[in-house]
């Protein structure tokens, strides 16, 4: 039906384009990645309008999941206090100032009910007052081209009434909203995740068989697990389990029930084979029979149950040779592709990310600048890697868009914070204890230290996107021309897979020199004396996140995520950090600051940015007499007594070095 | 026993026969294949490397290919490089140009082919060829059941040379190999590469190849064990020959000359000797525990049983052992040893002294990865199990942080508890809340960041430690002070009155200026300042009103630009604007004419007069005394500083020949790291008190008044006067030198 929408409504249009004003952002879709922008939006003051399809705010939330369940943590309680710590732990709520939109106030259980988030999402944007025009279906997206324009062009959005609004930068955040499906023959007696019923009522005594092996397949499988004669689950690739692959993507502890009744021989089952090769064939009962395409294809046109060969003809042991009640689609979803016209070029990605728009790590679309694609959609930058596709990874990665939009368009740098070099060990070490961003997005957005002249400040950067690293100066104004920390979390090099046995007896590792294989997610500082070129970045080597370093370093993994040890852990990172810059980073009281600045030319940066600041640390009685315990300091009185002691000895009187009148 | 030597020199003389057809030692010789297979000898090895005569003349194997040239000539192995000349085929040349082989001969039987990548280095190439000559001599294995049935059959019979090498090929290997080539007839060697073989035997550290000497041959139970001795020095060829010509040395031989003449092939292969000393009375005995000593000591020493009775020379009485290193020309250690352990003990401790060495850099780097070396996380650490006092001070929250500043005038301590320098702060931090107790209208508070990250960041706080003080109606003012209880004790008392002082009246203002009206803070500001304007002044008094209100916490200022102001510039002679200096210790007034100075110049101003003029330095004060950039003149004094001492160098000071120095002193009693400072300057604390000039900031030079001079105003001005000619002017560079070596430290 929209055969060549493009050519047709831009001519039928084109008049009322004249009068349209142009927006800077336009956000599609009101979902939590599109309120989430809209959010950091609204707070820089910026011009913008997010379009919603619906007459609220996370629409999808309204009949998805199915079964209502979410399985994202609402981890209420986690004995800490701090609110970017506590973030690491809360999957749900969206980045704002206002700690009542924290979705902990919203529900009680630990995986909330859908509808709640639906609230949550009303709320956040009721309450920051964000700029939703709801009811606005968009049907077509196109390009005008215009060289004044921020990036040489227009976004011509069309909606349902025929409304045109040109932006600037076009924001998508429409999730994956098509059911992706498989043809072969027979798939037209396929059930649907999106309508299949959800009452087990119906399922009473029936042989079910689904396709699918997510989460989605497995949820509904979950439901209806204690009314069916057997469930068969049929798909391609073998079962990925989160808790082994380490991405919340795969299939969840909580949706597996399943897992536990085949493996109890309880009649449930797993099978593993390529959809496509199938066919579905209906018998006169109304019962579903599993055969080949291949066999279809040879029986012509009668293709009625009894004349088409089963696989169980020739194999009469064939797993698959019992008729079911039912099958049932689960295979995901897929973005829409359809409203965008052809100049945005906006395709779709390789074999692994086909049902998510090609995007640069930057989140802009690799086809249009000035496009983004924000949220769900996004997620094909670190599928089955990180949380990019999820609420609580998507964000930070939104926050990372605004922030190079801040940069490219009003010319705000990302923002940083200046420090002396003393403060350098501390920075790292308050940032890996409680940075939710990088422990969420672990592998995709990292901090970036930028070390100023002579090593004597720095400037912190969070959050940055490591694939864009070599793009840094002009994504982000600022200048990195002497060398640069990345810090960043990473599991273990060969600890996630879907195959891997990750309890296996000393998975942990305790000790500081074997902390470069630590398994669980742990910080990994990388140095760079120079900021990696675009080629380095491509062409890094093989599983890792960034390109080769100067110097790497990893701090051992920690059981509480708690990396304040200070032998353990501080102590290694700042010689890391002293090597890397050729530095003393250790920390003196003003006594000794004061023993160096009259006996030494080059004092420790502790002292001269400290002390010869007048703003030295003073010790304290009890403080003085550990560090002469430890050896680390002198007692000079107690010295002192005991030279003098010797001083009235006659004889002991050593010569003075020569005075220069005898030169 | 083998007799290796005959064999080593049979190896010899055949290579000096066999090079007959070459003059360059080195050079590897092209042949067509009929000339090659022309030169083959009968029984004779040759090497040979067939490749097209168009192939590339250089490639990675024929470098190495001719580096081996040399040492297989010494086993006696010809090497060739056969051209594949399409005239002459050959079935030793390959079609395919990459397929080339190398092929070992003897005589004109082929004994093995080699891909040419398995030979990827001279070590390689000589390993595999030795390997595949000695198939014989030298046993593959590969379990542990083939090494004990190599053993079994062994028993009574030969010893055996066991050996694990990581790879075929590596230069242990090779190693390995050239050993058996000499010793082959007379032991039996077993290799490896198994990594389980070696395990199974009892080695521990299996990242090396190792080599194992079993004494199969003294076996003649079969249920009995092989001794196995394992060499301890890295696989070489000389190492091995040394440890299995040791090894087959006789156990124990027995002397009766004096043991600075004796020599046996330990002490030939550079081993130590020990003499258990016998007599005829115990001799059976002794000949017990020498055998038992020379076992353990088997590949470390040679031992000997020295029979005391029929010995001329001179033992001491009551020696038993006789030590005697392997170093040439060192005598004799005559020893009483008690047990056999310790003769061991003292033998391994006097043989090693190389690898001691190694070890004792390997010790150094160990520990050093978890040894803290800040003094700060240290102590704080050691510290860590005290109970500090924290109810003193009011502890935050993000609910209860904006209601609590806003509420009383507070200073907020922000802190990370997981920071060292923070919580070394806190400390002085409850100490000034434990003396301002009860007697202050400043709610002393504190937030651990570390909990409240959010409250922090929302204060502009992204570092540690931070002391901010929040006034109704002001802006919080960061702390900028040194971080100790002193110093903020001062700037929570001086921020009792607002600044800069409003002075209503002529009275006040003298009142002011003579430490009348804010007695009680005196002792926390070394002076007043005192701001005259003429009521038309604006601008000037706003630039004051300014440089006062940064001086906030630090120094007492005062502004007062009532009508009569003339009566007080005319009583302290100076123009308007002006500012007045109160030294009240000093009970002085200066006066100081401001015109046009802007706030910042004006804080500089009032920072750089309420420095003092001789100072007594302390840890506190020092920075102060640095940042005027001049060479300082310290007088170290153990206590109170002689007056005389004082007089003269502020005489000096009064006639301006002081102006290029800081003069000031260092009382030992308050600041006793000045001691530290003494034995850095000089190795040890010289007597007191001591005159020093310390230039810091050119050189880092530091230069002692005579201790033979007294400190009086003419030998000062004479020293600092030769001192500075040369400072300023150096005569020559040599001078220059000879005064840093005799009077002059250098400050590293």
């Amino acid at each position: 039906m929209w055969g060549s929408p493009g050519l047709l409504l831009t001519l039928a249009l084109h008049p009322a384009l004249a009068v349209a004003p142009a927006r800077d952002y336009c956000v599609l879709g009101a979902g939590p990645a599109g309120l989430q922008m809209a959010y950091f939006l609204q707070r820089a003051g910026r011009d913008y309008t997010v379009l919603e399809r619906a007459p609220g705010p996370g629409s999808f939330f309204a009949r998805y999941p199915r079964h209502r369940k979410l399985i994202s943590i609402n981890k209420r309680y986690t004995g800490r206090s701090n609110a970017e710590f506590n973030l690491r732990h809360d999957w749900n709520s969206l980045l704002s100032h206002d700690p009542r939109l924290l979705f902990k106030h919203y529900s009680a259980a630990y995986f909330p009910d859908a509808g709640d988030m639906q609230r949550y999402l009303g709320d956040f944007a009721g309450r920051l007052g964000l700029r939703v025009q709801y009811n606005t279906t968009v049907l077509h997206v196109a390009l005008d081209k215009d060289r004044r324009a921020w990036n040489g062009h227009y976004f011509v959005l069309t909606d349902h009434k025929g409304r045109v609004y040109r932006c600037r930068v076009l924001l998508v955040a429409t999730g994956l909203s098509v059911p992706n499906r498989v043809d072969f023959p027979g798939s037209e007696h396929l059930e649907g995740y999106e309508s299949v019923s959800v009452d087990p009522e119906d399922f009473v005594g029936q042989n079910v068989l689904i396709l699918g092996r997510g989460n989605a397949a497995f949820e509904t499988a979950e439901n209806i697990l204690g009314v069916t004669n057997f469930i068969h689950m049929l798909s391609r690739s073998r079962v990925r389990l989160s808790w082994a692959t380490h991405y919340v993507g795969d299939l969840r502890a909580i949706n597996n029930g399943l897992l536990d009744t085949y493996q109890l021989k309880s009649l449930d089952g797993l099978l593993e084979s390529d959809l496509t090769d199938l066919a579905i064939l209906k018998d006169r009962e109304g019962k579903f029979h599993v055969t080949l395409k291949f066999f279809v294809e040879e029986a012509g046109t009668n293709q009625s149950a009894d004349a088409v060969t089963l696989p169980q003809d020739d194999s009469d042991n064939f797993a698959m040779r019992v008729a079911y009640d039912r099958v049932i689609r689960c295979l995901g979803w897929n973005f829409d592709f359809s409203i965008f016209n052809e100049s945005l070029r906006l395709s779709s990605g390789s074999e692994f990310s086909r049902k998510y728009p090609l995007i640069r790590a930057s989140y802009e679309a690799k086809g249009s600048r000035g496009l983004f694609v924000l949220g769900t959609a996004s997620h094909s930058v670190d599928y089955r890697k990180s949380a990019g596709g999820f609420i609580h990874g998507f964000r930070y990665t939104v926050r990372a868009v605004h922030r190079l939009l801040e940069q490219r368009h009003h010319g705000v740098a990302w923002p940083a914070t200046q420090h002396p070099i003393t403060q350098l060990t501390s920075s790292v070490l308050r940032r890996v204890n409680e940075a939710s961003g990088l422990y969420q997005m672990f592998g995709v957005l990292a901090d970036v230290i930028l070390v100023q002249e002579n090593a004597t400040a720095f400037e912190y950067l969070e959050e940055f996107p490591t694939q864009m690293l070599a793009q840094l100066e002009s994504l982000t104004g600022r200048r990195a021309r002497h060398g640069l920390f990345v810090v960043h979390m990473e599991y273990g090099r060969n600890f996630s897979g879907p195959e891997k046995d990750v309890f296996f007896y000393d998975r942990s590792v305790g000790h500081t020199e074997d902390a470069w294989q630590s398994n669980f997610l742990h910080p990994v500082i990388y140095y760079y004396r120079h900021l990696p070129t675009e080629q380095e970045v491509r062409f890094r080597p093989a599983q890792w996140p960034l390109p080769r370093p100067t110097a790497i370093h990893h701090i051992v993994e920690d059981f509480l995520t708690d990396w304040t040890a200070p032998v353990g852990h501080v102590l290694p990172l700042r010689r890391f950090l002293e090597n890397c810059l050729g530095t003393d980073l250790r920390s003196f009281y003003a006594e000794s600051c004061f023993l160096f600045a009259l006996t030494r030319q080059k004092l420790p940066p502790f002292c001269r940015q400290g002390y010869l600041r007048k703003q030295g640390l003073a010790s304290t009685e009890s403080l003085r007499r550990h560090g002469v315990e430890s050896g680390l300091m002198q007692d000079h009185a107690a010295a002192g007594q005991h030279l003098r002691d010797r001083g009235q000895q006659p004889g002991d009187r050593r010569p003075l070095p020569a005075p220069p009148t005898e030169v | 026993m083998c007799s290796s030597f005959r064999v080593f020199r049979v190896g010899i003389s055949f290579v000096t026969m066999c090079i007959f057809y070459k003059s360059a030692a080195n050079s590897l010789p092209e042949l067509s294949p009929h000339e090659y297979f022309s030169t083959l000898q009968p029984g004779k090895a040759s090497l040979a490397y067939f490749c097209q005569a168009d192939s590339p003349s250089t490639s990675v194997f024929l470098e190495g290919l001719h580096e081996a040239v040399r040492p297989l000539q010494d086993y006696g192995i010809s090497v060739a490089k056969v051209n594949c000349i399409k005239e002459e085929t050959s079935r030793y040349c390959g079609k395919d140009k990459d397929l080339m082989k190398a092929y070992l001969f003897r005589g004109n039987i082929l004994l093995r082919e080699f891909p040419t990548d398995t030979l990827f280095d001279e070590n390689a190439i000589v390993a595999h060829v030795l390997f595949a000559l000695l198939f014989n001599e030298v046993k593959y294995i590969t379990t542990p059941e083939d090494l004990q049935s190599a053993e079994n059959a062994l028993k009574g019979k030969a010893n055996i040379v066991f050996s694990y090498v990581r790879a075929i090929g590596t230069p242990e290997h090779r190693a390995v190999m050239e050993a058996a080539f000499v010793y082959g007839t007379t032991c039996q060697f077993v290799l490896t590469t198994e990594i389980a073989l070696l395990e199974s035997i009892g080695s521990e550290e299996i990242e090396y190849a190792h080599l194992y000497f079993f004494h199969c041959k003294p076996v003649l139970d079969l249920t009995q064990e092989c001794r196995r001795i394992l060499m301890e020095q890295p696989l070489t060829t000389l190492n091995i020959d040394l440890f299995i010509k040791t090894m087959n040395a006789p156990l124990l031989t027995e002397v009766a000359e004096d043991p600075q003449h004796v020599s046996t092939v330990h002490f030939q292969l550079g081993l130590p000797l020990v003499f258990i000393v016998s007599q005829q009375a115990t001799y059976e005995a002794d000949k017990r525990t020498a055998e038992w000593v020379a076992w353990r000591l088997l590949g470390k020493a040679g031992v000997l049983l020295l029979l005391r009775d029929s010995l001329e020379a001179n033992i001491p009485q009551h020696a038993n052992v006789v030590f005697k290193r392997a170093e040439k020309g060192v005598p004799v250690e005559f020893l009483v040893l008690h047990d056999v352990d310790s003769i061991i003990s003292h033998v391994e401790n006097n043989v090693h002294i190389e690898e001691k060495q190694e070890d004792g850099e390997d010790d150094v780097e160990g520990p050093d990865i978890d040894i803290q070396d800040d003094e700060v996380a240290e102590t704080v650490y050691r510290d860590r199990k005290r109970q500090l006092p924290l109810e003193l001070t009011v502890e935050l929250t993000e609910e209860t942080f904006n209601a609590t500043v806003m509420a009383s005038d507070s200073l907020v301590l922000f802190y990370a508890g997981w920071q060292a320098v923070s919580m070394a702060f806190l400390q002085s931090y409850i100490d000034v809340a434990a003396k301002l107790k009860g007697t202050s209208t400043m709610l002393l508070t504190r937030i651990n960041c570390a909990d409240w990250t959010d409250v922090c960041t929302k204060q502009n706080v992204t570092e540690f430690p931070v002391v901010k003080m929040y006034k109704e109606g002001e802006n919080p003012v960061s702390y900028a002070g040194m971080l100790g209880t002193e110093d903020l004790l001062k700037f929570i008392q001086l921020n009792r009155i607002s600044y800069p002082v409003n002075i209503t009246s002529i009275q006040e203002a003298e009142q002011y200026l003579h430490g009348e009206l804010y007695k009680d803070l005196l002792s926390y500001s070394s002076v007043s300042v005192l701001g005259l304007f003429s009521p038309t002044m604006i601008t000037a008094k706003e630039d004051f009103t300014e440089a006062g209100r940064a001086l906030k916490g630090y120094v007492i200022t005062g502004v007062y630009s009532g009508e009569d102001v003339l009566i007080l510039s005319n009583k302290y002679a100076v123009t308007l604007p002006a500012l007045l200096l109160a030294r009240h210790k000093e009970g002085r007034i200066e006066s100081i004419p401001l015109a046009n100075t802007h706030a910042h110049d004006i804080v500089q101003l009032i920072t750089d007069a309420s420095l003092e003029t001789f100072p007594e330095i302390t840890v506190e004060n020092l920075p102060s005394y640095l940042r005027l950039q001049k060479p300082l003149l310290m007088l170290f004094s153990d206590g109170s500083i002689n007056p005389q001492h004082e007089k003269a160098v502020l005489t000096m000071v009064e006639q301006k020949h002081l102006d290029s120095l800081t003069p000031c002193w260092l009382n030992l009693k308050n600041t006793p790291v000045g001691r530290g400072i003494l034995k850095a300057y000089f190795d040890t604390l010289p007597p007191l008190p001591l005159l020093v000039v310390v230039n810091l900031h050119s050189g880092g030079r530091v230069f002692a008044f005579p201790s033979d001079q007294a400190i009086t105003e003419q030998n000062l001005f004479s020293w600092l006067k030769k001192l500075r000619s040369r400072i300023r002017n150096p005569i020559s560079k040599c001078l220059l030198a000879l005064m840093q070596h005799s009077s002059g430290v250098f400050v590293p």
